[in-house]
C-alpha cells in the first residue's frame, strides 16, 4: 500500500477509534454536525465506511448508507438486543424495538393496526388544541423557550392521549423518562424508586383499560387478538414503557431542532409560512437532516462487510446522523432541501423493526409546526441566552429560547394537561 | 420469482414510495391504486395486508401494498397510482 492512501486511512482509524456517540464534540453552530461531516468525509476519502472505537469497551461504527441499511435489514446477522449501548445487567429487554424473531413479530402485529394513519389521524385535533394552548401560555410576553414550552410537552401529551392517561400527568412522564435514560447512568439508586412509580402506575392503568376500554391505543392493544393470541400483562407493562421512553425523547428532539432551524433559517421559514403544504416534506428533511436517533445491535454470526470482520457478540452502532449525509444516497447531503425526490433517510430505521410511530410523528410534527407557524409567523433565537444540544443515543436541540413580537391568545381556557406543563416547566 | 412492484418502483426513482420497512408488510408506506385490469392479475391480499390497507389514510377497492406484489411477465404495462400521501 502506498502513502497516498495509508494517510487518509490512518487519520480516520483514528477518529474511529475516539468516536463516542453519547459524547460528539459539540462545533460552533451548537451542533455536532461539523464533526460528523469531518468524520464521513474521512470515512469517504479512505473508503472506510466501518471502523473500531474504543470506547465504552470497543464496538463497530457505521457510517456509510448503504452499510447501515443492510445491517438493519438483517436480523439474521444482527440482533436487536443491543439497540441500546451502553447497558447495564440489569436492564430488561424492551418490548418491540429489543426484542428478536418470532416475538418481536408477534407483539408488533398485536400493536402495528393501532399506529397505522387513520388511527394515528384521530389524535390531529387534540394535538392541535394543546399547541394552541401552549402557544396561548406565552404569546403576550414576545418571548419564550419554545424547547421547554412546546417542544417537550407535545409529545408527552400525545403520548398520554394514545395510553388513555390524564394529560396532566404529562409532567410526570418526563421525570420517569429521564429517570430511565439518563438519572439512572448518574444516579441508579436515585432513580430506581422513580422506574418503580412508573411501573405502578402503569399496572394501575392498565387494571383500569381492563375493567372499561377506552378509543386510545393502550385499549385497543390490551383487547387485540391475532388468532386468539394477545399481550400478556408483561407485555403490557413493557409496551407501556416502549411507548412512553421510545415515543417522547425522539419526537422532542425532531420538533425542537426543526423550531431552532426555523428561528435562524428566515428562507426556510418564510418558505413553509408561505406554502403550508411543504410542511410534511420538510418534516422528512428535518427527519434526514437532524436525525434523533442513534441505534445498535449485536453480531450474532461471525460475518465481514467492507473489509471488516464483525465476530459474533461484538457490538456495532449504526451512525444513523451520519449516513442519512451520505453523499451517495442524497445528493449535496449538507443542503436542506425540502424539495429532495426520494428522501430515503434511516431516521426512522427500515425492515422488521422500523419505528411504530412513524405515521404517528409525521402527523404530529405537521400539526405543531403548521399551527406554531399560523400563530407566530416571524421569530428569531435569543442570542442573549444559550441554546442546548442533548448528546446521548436521542439528541437534538432541547433549549431554544425565542422572541418575537408579542400576539393576542386565542383563548381563555386552558386544558388541565397544558397547566401542568406550564407549571412544570416555569419550575426549571 | 421476479421482484415486487415496491422494489421496481424504488429502482426506477418513482416517488411517492416511501417502503419504510423495505417490503417486510409492517409499514404501509408503499400503498398504491392497482388500475383495472392489472389488479385482478395479482394473488388477492392475505388479512395481514387487507387489514392494513383498511387503516391506510385514503384505502379504495383497488388499494394494495406494492411490496405485497410479484411482478412477471405477466405484468407488462402495469399502471399503478398513488395515493395523495403515504401518512
Ligand atoms: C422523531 C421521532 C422518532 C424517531 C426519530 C424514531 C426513531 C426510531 C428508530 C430509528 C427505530 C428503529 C430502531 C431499530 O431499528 O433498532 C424506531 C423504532 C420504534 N419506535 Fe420510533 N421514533 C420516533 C417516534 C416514535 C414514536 C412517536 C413512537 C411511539 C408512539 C415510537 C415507537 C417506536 C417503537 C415501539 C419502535 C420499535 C419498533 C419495533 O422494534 O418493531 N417512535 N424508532
Ligand atoms: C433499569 C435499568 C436501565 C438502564 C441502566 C438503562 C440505561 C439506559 C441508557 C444508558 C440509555 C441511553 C441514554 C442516552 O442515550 O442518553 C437508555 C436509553 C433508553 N432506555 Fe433505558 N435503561 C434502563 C431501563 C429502561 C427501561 C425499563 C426501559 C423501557 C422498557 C428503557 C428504555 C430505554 C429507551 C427506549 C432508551 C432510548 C431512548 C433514549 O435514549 O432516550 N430503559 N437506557
Ligand atoms: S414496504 Fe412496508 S408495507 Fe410495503
Amino acid at each position: 500500500m502506498d502513502d497516498a492512501t495509508n494517510a487518509p486511512r490512518a487519520e480516520v482509524e483514528h477518529l474511529y477509534a475516539e468516536y463516542d456517540h453519547l459524547a460528539p464534540p459539540i462545533g460552533q453552530d451548537g451542533t455536532p454536525y461539523p464533526y460528523f461531516e469531518h468524520l464521513r468525509d474521512a470515512a469517504l476519502m479512505a473508503e472506510q465506511p466501518i471502523g473500531w472505537s474504543e470506547k465504552h469497551g470497543g464496538f463497530w461504527v457505521v457510517t456509510s448508507y448503504a452499510e447501515c441499511q443492510s445491517i438493519i435489514a438483517n436480523p439474521i446477522d444482527f440482533s436487536s438486543a443491543g439497540v441500546i449501548f451502553p447497558k447495564y445487567a440489569v436492564t430488561e429487554p424492551l418490548m418491540l424495538a429489543e426484542q428478536d424473531e418470532p416475538e418481536h413479530m408477534r407483539g408488533r402485529r398485536l400493536v402495528n393496526l393501532s399506529f397505522m394513519p387513520k388511527n394515528v389521524a384521530n389524535y390531529a385535533g387534540a394535538i392541535k388544541t394543546a399547541v394552541h394552548q401552549l402557544i396561548d401560555g406565552f404569546i403576550e410576553d414576545g418571548h419564550a423557550d419554545v424547547g421547554k414550552i412546546i417542544a417537550e410537552p407535545i409529545p408527552a401529551i400525545v403520548t398520554a392521549l394514545l395510553m388513555g392517561l390524564p394529560a396532566e400527568d404529562g409532567p410526570l412522564f418526563d421525570a420517569w423518562t429521564t429517570a430511565c435514560t439518563h438519572e439512572f447512568l448518574a444516579d441508579p439508586v436515585a432513580a430506581a424508586p422513580k422506574i418503580a412509580e412508573m411501573y405502578t402506575y402503569f399496572e394501575e392503568n392498565i387494571a383500569r383499560r381492563k375493567q372499561e376500554p377506552g378509543d386510545d391505543v393502550l385499549s385497543q392493544v390490551i383487547n387485540a387478538k391475532i388468532d386468539g393470541d394477545s399481550l400478556t400483562h408483561k407485555e403490557l407493562l413493557g409496551f407501556s414503557t416502549v411507548l412512553l421512553i421510545g415515543g417522547i425523547e425522539n419526537s422532542a428532539k425532531l420538533i425542537g431542532t426543526a423550531l431552532w432551524r426555523l428561528a435562524w433559517d428566515i428562507e426556510l421559514r418564510r418558505r413553509l409560512v408561505a406554502h403550508p403544504q411543504w410542511i410534511s416534506a420538510a418534516i422528512d428533511e428535518f427527519l434526514r437532516y437532524y436525525s434523533p436517533g442513534t441505534v445498535g445491535r449485536i453480531v450474532t454470526n461471525d460475518i465481514t462487510i467492507a473489509g471488516k470482520t464483525m465476530r459474533r457478540g461484538q457490538q456495532v452502532i449504526l451512525a444513523l446522523p451520519i449516513a442519512n449525509r451520505d453523499p451517495r444516497e442524497f445528493p449535496h447531503p449538507d443542503c436542506f432541501m425540502i424539495d429532495r425526490q426520494n428522501n430515503r433517510h434511516l431516521a426512522l430505521g427500515t425492515g422488521l423493526h422500523s419505528c411504530l410511530g412513524g405515521h404517528l410523528i409525521r402527523m404530529e410534527a405537521r400539526v405543531v409546526l403548521t399551527e406554531f407557524l399560523s400563530r407566530i409567523g416571524s421569530f428569531r433565537l435569543d442570542t442573549c441566552l444559550p441554546t442546548n444540544w442533548i448528546r446521548g443515543q436521542v439528541t437534538g436541540m432541547s433549549r431554544i429560547p425565542i422572541v418575537f413580537d408579542p400576539g393576542e391568545r386565542v383563548s381563555s381556557e386552558r386544558g388541565a394537561g397544558v397547566d401542568a406543563w406550564l407549571r412544570h416547566a416555569s419550575r426549571i | 420469482m421476479g421482484q415486487s412492484v415496491m422494489r421496481a418502483a424504488v429502482a426506477a426513482q418513482v416517488p411517492g414510495i416511501e417502503a419504510l420497512c423495505g417490503g417486510n408488510c409492517v409499514c404501509a408506506t408503499c400503498h398504491a391504486y392497482i388500475e383495472a385490469p392489472w389488479y385482478q392479475s395479482f394473488e388477492a391480499p392475505d388479512e395481514t395486508e387487507k387489514a392494513m390497507i383498511d387503516y391506510t389514510s385514503e384505502p379504495r377497492d383497488n388499494s394494495r401494498l406494492t411490496c405485497q406484489l410479484q411482478v412477471s411477465s405477466a405484468h407488462e404495462g402495469l399502471v399503478i397510482r398513488l395515493p395523495a400521501s403515504q401518512h
